[in-house]
């Protein structure tokens, strides 16, 4: 068959453009006609906006575990419920979480969409080098290869495989800077765009919160506040109870929280489990014993560094 | 005893038993006569080295034994949290520590509020010195009243309940915010934490 002249002027001027932008970006690399930053963006709906049943396992060294998954929309609401098949019989759920609440990370995830138009969000390729390459095969299915790699030694690596159909992450890996895997996610059964009914999502489970209490960065409104985040880290949420003891950041691909609680803490001290980390101390303020904690799936220096330098305070 | 297992308590001496050596020897039927020719051969080696020889006569093994057998049982804990450097002592070293020392600035403060019109200043107290000094001694604690009690087994597995709940907190936002929804879960340990 042939091309009709105009539409074969359009394509060449496409792939022209999109040759530019790699070349731009110092990545040739597309992976079906996307780049690196499309595959991102794609993965940042997709999770969210399709319906699918699996079996995943977790691995943090040694330690294995599966899970059974389930995630769908309903009425332009998700529904997502996670069961633990190994050991102790639990589930958590969370229900109805709109598909038009949009989070910090969600936005700084979608830099293709949302920085042309709204320079408040930083480009998350400012701190991670992104490429994609074809990827093998995960739970019958293709993939593509999604590498995140930080340009500085304050958060970890990730190493994703995308459903090459969809967008949806088939595996996710974090690695240290001397690239060795911290943890796997990696589903070994999926079923993509099945038929689940709301019906399904009952049954007994912990609900997962949703307490946000300030909207978009807004950390001008908080009372106290890290004097030091690496950069293009935002907040991306406080605990909405009124104890304003916790604080969320996010770049984008990397999340850590902060707890300043008045509760005495007896020592330093710090946790390491798979990427999560956590690095706890004593503070004393105004005469009273209070402690600062940091939990978060960053290095352990980052979390240290940020527990350091909180200030009490709005930020400026 | 044959000579192979002679061989292997003279390896032993010299420390270089291997772990199977040692294993054979520690189960063997003739643990008396290991013990013999172990006691013979230290002594022939302090003599060696002209050390000491006034207390070479005791045998103080059966009360080591003893007071071993006595000691209450480590429960094991399905561990994440530990103090900063890694020691995790036994709680009856160091009974009285102090954790942190207030700045001058503290001390002298008049305002109680930690509001927003309160001046902006650090929380943060000299960390990387005062961890490096290690934990001061309480009597050189002057006016600063934070005195704690290094933590005992139970107070762990109360640290340990308390990062179980932050952890999961975090959770519940990471799981809003890192692109992998309720996946995330998967790295939380109990649900059950207060």
């Amino acid at each position: 068959m042939r091309r009709k002249p105009l539409l074969s002027l359009f394509w060449l001027l496409l792939s022209l453009v999109a040759g530019l932008q790699a070349q731009a970006a110092g990545a040739a690399s597309e992976v079906d006609g996307l780049s690196a930053e499309q595959w991102l963006d794609r993965l940042s709906h997709s999770y969210r906006e399709i319906d699918y049943r699996g079996v995943f396992t977790h691995e943090l060294g040694s330690r294995l575990q599966s899970l059974r998954i389930l995630h769908a929309v309903i009425d332009g609401k998700e529904y997502e419920r996670l069961e633990y098949l190994d050991g102790e019989d639990r589930s958590v759920a969370r229900h109805e979480h709109s598909l038009n609440c949009i989070h910090q990370g969600h936005r700084l995830r979608r830099a293709v969409e949302t920085t042309a138009s709204d320079t408040r969000y930083p480009a998350l390729s400012d701190y991670y080098t992104l490429s994609v390459a074809p990827g093998e095969r995960i739970a019958g299915r293709d993939v593509v290869e999604l590498r995140v790699e930080p340009q500085d030694v304050y958060r970890f690596a990730h190493r994703l495989m995308l459903d090459r159909e969809t967008g949806l992450v088939l595996q996710s890996e974090l690695l240290d800077g001397r690239d060795r895997t911290l943890e796997r996610f990696r589903f070994s059964t999926i079923e993509i765009g099945a038929a689940i009914e709301r019906a399904e999502f009952a049954g007994e489970a912990y609900q997962a919160q949703h307490r946000v209490a300030v909207t978009d960065g807004q950390s001008h409104t908080m009372p106290w506040h890290p004097g030091w985040v690496p950069q293009g880290f935002e907040l991306a949420g406080g605990d909405g109870s009124g104890a304003n003891d916790m604080q969320t950041y996010t770049d984008g691909m990397a999340v850590f929280s902060i707890f300043l609680e008045a509760r005495p803490m007896q020592a330093e001290g710090q946790a390491r489990r798979g990427a999560t980390v956590a690095y706890g101390r004593p503070v004393v303020i105004e005469g009273a014993p209070w402690s600062i904690t940091v939990v978060g799936e960053i290095p352990q220096l980052t979390a240290r560094r940020i527990a350091n330098s909180i200030v009490i305070g709005a930020a400026p | 005893m044959n000579e192979q297992q002679r061989e292997a308590v003279s390896a032993l001496v010299d420390g270089e038993a291997s772990e199977l050596e040692v294993r054979r020897l520690l189960r063997s039927d003739h643990a008396d006569e290991v013990a013999a020719i172990w006691t013979r051969h230290q002594r022939v080696r302090s003599l060696m080295r002209r050390e000491d020889q006034r207390f070479g006569h005791l045998d103080i093994s059966a009360q080591v034994m003893a007071r071993l057998e006595a000691e209450p049982a480590l429960r094991r804990r399905p561990h994440w949290w530990k103090p900063a450097g890694g020691v995790a002592v036994a709680a009856s070293v160091a009974a009285l520590v102090v954790f942190g020392l207030a700045p001058p600035e503290y001390a002298g403060s008049a305002s109680p509020q930690v509001a927003a019109s309160s001046p902006v200043y650090p929380v943060q107290m000299a960390p990387a010195q005062r961890a490096a000094q290690g934990n001061v001694a309480v009597s050189a604690m002057g006016q600063y009243p934070l005195v704690q009690r290094r933590e005992s087994l139970d107070d762990d597995a109360v640290m340990q309940q308390r990062m179980d709940r932050l952890l999961l907190r975090h959770t519940e936002q990471a799981a809003l915010n890192s692109g992998e929804g309720i996946i995330s879960f998967a790295r939380v340990a109990s649900f059950d934490a207060p």
